[in-house]
């Protein structure tokens, strides 16, 4: 009788402490890394496929029918990754290239199929010149492509329109050098 | 007394003093009026040509306020007012709702709505789930958050704005399950980057990872 009672406070009091943790490759195959640290304990490194950790904080593996059957529903409402459109314009200038124009259709038809309520346009810039000055000129470039967007139909209320300036590279930027393919707007649709 | 009124686009009229009076005035004002309509934002200019023109002064006097008034229109416009129209508005919204089957929730201030694809949710909002139901939301830095059945999340902290190097994702999963594939975020700042559940801290150096709290 004592044990059952002592199984079901057992019971009762890890209802609500216990936890799992597992690590998915991303949707890329690429397989990244997460660390675990236990509030009274040592961090624990995930970085190998469907490796899990649980309340004891020892490692194991949740094999695939395991993670569908326990996080089926959580893997089934992902939504759609973001589309990202870039544009590139014309040396010191706010004027697209020709190959970038014929993208702007695809934006809007991005934003329509998947009723989008969040675009993000981003001028980035390399490393090469003045920060400040790339910063505006890119800044500049991400503002025509709103009107743009805006004059499409899209409210202004969900445009961001930002400068990441260097900070946020598609080609790591060295500074002082130009770097042709950083030097965009980027058009991301949610 | 004479006085003939010459304006630079062409209009022109001459009248007597006593003559002088509303009509001239009006002209005066739709003059202004159509330059006006050129230019964005002149309020101030166009205030100041009205009240004196209502007030019946001489000719002389208003030709020296409607120079004024060109003036200003003339600098503001140059200011770079004119433009495609529309300016970036700036909301904090910090991702939206992507899916949703049977019932999701954001709590919002203590009020509870019933959340809907497309709608926007803010830092300190609460993700929700009702049972046999799940939501998916994509944050401003493409961060993927997905919840199964009766799932809880909140979002304590969620900046994303690199070039002033601010960025920090703070969420605290206190229930269900939960599927995150983090975004831009990651790449940039992993170390700013982290899910806390009842149990323990979740650092995230790499993108795709679940979570279950029971």
């Amino acid at each position: 009788m004592k044990k059952i009672l002592f199984l079901t406070i057992c019971v009762f009091v890890l209802a609500g402490c216990g936890q799992t943790v597992v690590l998915l490759p991303d949707l890329d195959g690429h397989v990244g890394q997460v660390i675990v640290t236990p509030k009274d304990g040592e961090p624990v490194i995930l970085d190998t496929a469907n490796q899990a950790v649980g309340s004891d904080n020892k490692l194991y593996f949740l094999a695939e029918e395991e993670v569908q059957r326990i996080f089926g529903s959580a893997l089934e409402a992902q939504p759609e990754p973001t589309a990202r459109f870039i544009l590139y314009f014309y040396h010191d200038s706010t004027r697209l290239k020709k190959v970038s124009k014929k993208i702007l259709p695809e934006i809007m038809e991005a934003y329509l199929a998947r009723s989008s309520t969040d675009v993000s346009v981003i001028g980035h810039t390399d490393g090469m010149g003045d920060k400040v000055y790339n910063h505006q000129l890119s800044l500049r470039r991400a503002k025509k492509i709103f009107s743009f967007l805006v004059k499409e139909g899209i409210p202004a209320a969900q445009i961001q329109t930002i400068s990441h300036g260097e900070e946020n590279p598609l080609i790591p930027n060295v500074e002082g050098r130009s770097e042709p393919k950083n030097r965009r707007v980027e058009v991301l649709v949610r | 007394m004479k006085e003939r009124v010459l304006f630079s686009g062409g209009l022109s009229f001459s009248k007597t003093d006593s003559q002088l009076g509303r009509t001239v005035n009006e002209r005066i004002f739709a003059y202004c009026e159509r330059i006006l309509a050129h230019c964005e934002g002149i309020i101030i200019s166009f205030q100041v040509v009205t009240q004196v023109g209502w007030g019946g002064m001489r000719i002389r006097n208003c030709r020296m306020i409607m120079l004024v008034a060109v003036l200003v229109v003339m600098l503001s416009a140059s200011g770079g007012v004119a433009g495609d129209g529309a300016e970036p508005v700036v909301d904090n919204f910090i991702g939206s709702v992507k899916t949703v089957s049977g019932e999701g929730y954001l709590l919002r201030d203590g009020e509870k709505t019933l959340a809907v694809v497309g709608d926007h949710f803010y830092q300190g909002d609460t993700l929700l789930t009702a049972s046999s139901s799940s939501m998916g939301v994509i944050f401003r830095d493409d961060t993927m958050l997905s919840l199964g059945a009766s799932s809880e999340v909140v979002i304590d902290e969620f900046v994303f704005n690199p070039a002033e190097g601010d960025m920090s994702f703070v969420a605290s999963m206190n229930k269900g399950v939960g599927q995150f594939i983090t975004g831009q975020m990651a790449k940039i700042a992993p170390e700013r980057m982290m899910v806390e559940t009842p149990l323990s801290t979740i650092g995230i150096r790499g993108t795709r990872f679940l979570v279950k709290v029971d």
